[in-house]
């Protein structure tokens, strides 16, 4: 799906099958069925009615029926008390209700990178000390 | 250099309107040719008619129906690449028409101020394939909800519908006016005393749609039947140089002065 235009995005209705790639550069809300890739590169809502068998990427999820397969979203993934969610999913920050499914590997992007800074202040600031008392030992 | 095509009601009693608008051109100091469609002469024959004798400029003037004709055919007549031809309008009902709307003009003082300024807006149209150009939506309306079969090059989807909705920038919009959704849902949303949205509307988009039903559907560009399924509707973009009003700045156009 080409939307290169500003628009409302795409709505997939209750009583939707539909099989292939879903594209859209506007948000894209899905309450039927989608056998295939949905890409928004904004949002994407799955409705409480919606199922999608395949991957889903997106800068926000937000999932409150089903998805069956990867779930990549470049700001956020929310997945809703109704929401299941069965695959790996990728994300910066993920929230899950209580009540929500998920079965599936999990990683926080930007968690590792993260943890490696933490370290080198902390290497950077022991070696600041060690230098100090160096200099005191040699005066 | 302007070529008024006045649509066929015009005659009879609507002689007085007629003379008013072109007392209204000649005011504004853009005479030119005006003709009226006949049973011996098409709409299309006349607009190719214009166009042969070197008209740059094509006007409509009458109700969307048959402003859009006009620029059908005007898109349809081929011509050398380096002739450029502009299409304008004056709605005789300016508060209802889309293409009023579209050229950001509210009365017929209006319309004939754009046409004199002649601000241009490349104008992407819609086409019910082979040769049926549209810019108003057409739309297709089932007795009952009916299954109609979409698909494009990325996917292929089967959905219900009681009315189908296409605009000129090929968004489509379906809806199912019986949908009731599961059992389970309605008692939820009972239960929740929540208002339950229609969902079973659909919105999609893309750049050529074709359509499919199990019985053949008509196809309606206003009270118009233009095709019938199956069916490819397709974007014909900047199809169209497009006479628009000095203050008019509408997304997905292109602006420029002429």
């Amino acid at each position: 799906m080409i939307g290169n235009q500003k628009g409302p995005g795409t709505v997939v209705g209750a009583n939707v099958k539909l099989q292939g790639t879903l594209r859209d550069t506007a948000d894209i809300v899905v309450h039927g069925q989608v056998d295939g890739e949905v890409v928004s590169e904004q949002n994407v809502t799955v409705a409480e009615t919606g199922v999608i068998k395949g991957p889903v990427t997106a800068a926000i999820i937000s999932l409150s029926g089903t998805v069956r397969g990867a779930a990549t979203a470049r700001e956020k993934l929310e997945i809703m008390p109704s929401g299941k969610l069965h695959g790996s999913l990728v994300t910066k920050n993920l929230i899950i209700h209580s009540g929500a499914a998920f079965n599936g590997k999990s990683t926080m992007e930007g968690a590792e990178s993260a943890d490696k800074k933490q370290e080198a202040a902390k290497d950077n600031a022991a070696k600041g000390k060690d230098e100090i008392f160096e200099d005191l030992a040699d005066s | 250099m302007y070529y008024y095509i006045f649509e066929q009601n015009f005659a009879g009693s609507g002689r007085r309107l007629q003379q008013k608008i072109k007392d209204l051109i000649a005011q504004a100091g853009i005479t030119g040719e005006t003709v009226l469609p006949s049973p011996a002469r098409s709409l299309e024959e006349i607009t190719s008619l214009g166009i042969e004798k070197g008209y740059s400029t094509i006007i409509a003037v009458g109700s969307d129906i048959h402003a859009n004709k006009v620029a059908s055919a005007v898109v349809n007549i081929s011509r050398p690449p380096e002739q450029k031809v502009v299409f304008g309008v004056i709605p005789t009902d300016a508060k209802e028409s889309y293409l009023g709307q579209l050229a950001g003009v509210k009365d017929l003082a209006e319309a004939i101020d754009a046409l004199r300024l002649r601000k241009l807006a490349e104008l992407s149209v819609g086409q019910v394939e082979p040769n049926r150009y549209f810019i108003s939506p057409v739309e297709i309306i089932f007795d009952q909800t009916s299954p109609v079969q979409i698909s494009t090059a990325d996917f292929e989807a089967v959905l219900g519908s009681t009315q189908i909705t296409i605009t000129k920038d090929l968004f489509l919009i379906s809806q199912d006016a019986n949908y009731v959704g599961s059992r389970l849902a309605r008692v939820w949303f009972w239960f929740l005393g929540r208002q339950r949205n229609n969902l079973s509307q659909t919105l999609l988009h893309h750049d050529r749609f074709l359509l499919a039903t199990q019985q053949p559907a008509a196809i309606f560009l206003g009270k118009e039947l233009i095709a019938k399924t199956p069916a490819t509707v397709r974007r014909a973009r900047k199809a169209l140089h497009f006479i628009v009003s000095r203050d008019r700045v509408k997304e997905g156009l292109t602006m420029r002065r002429n």
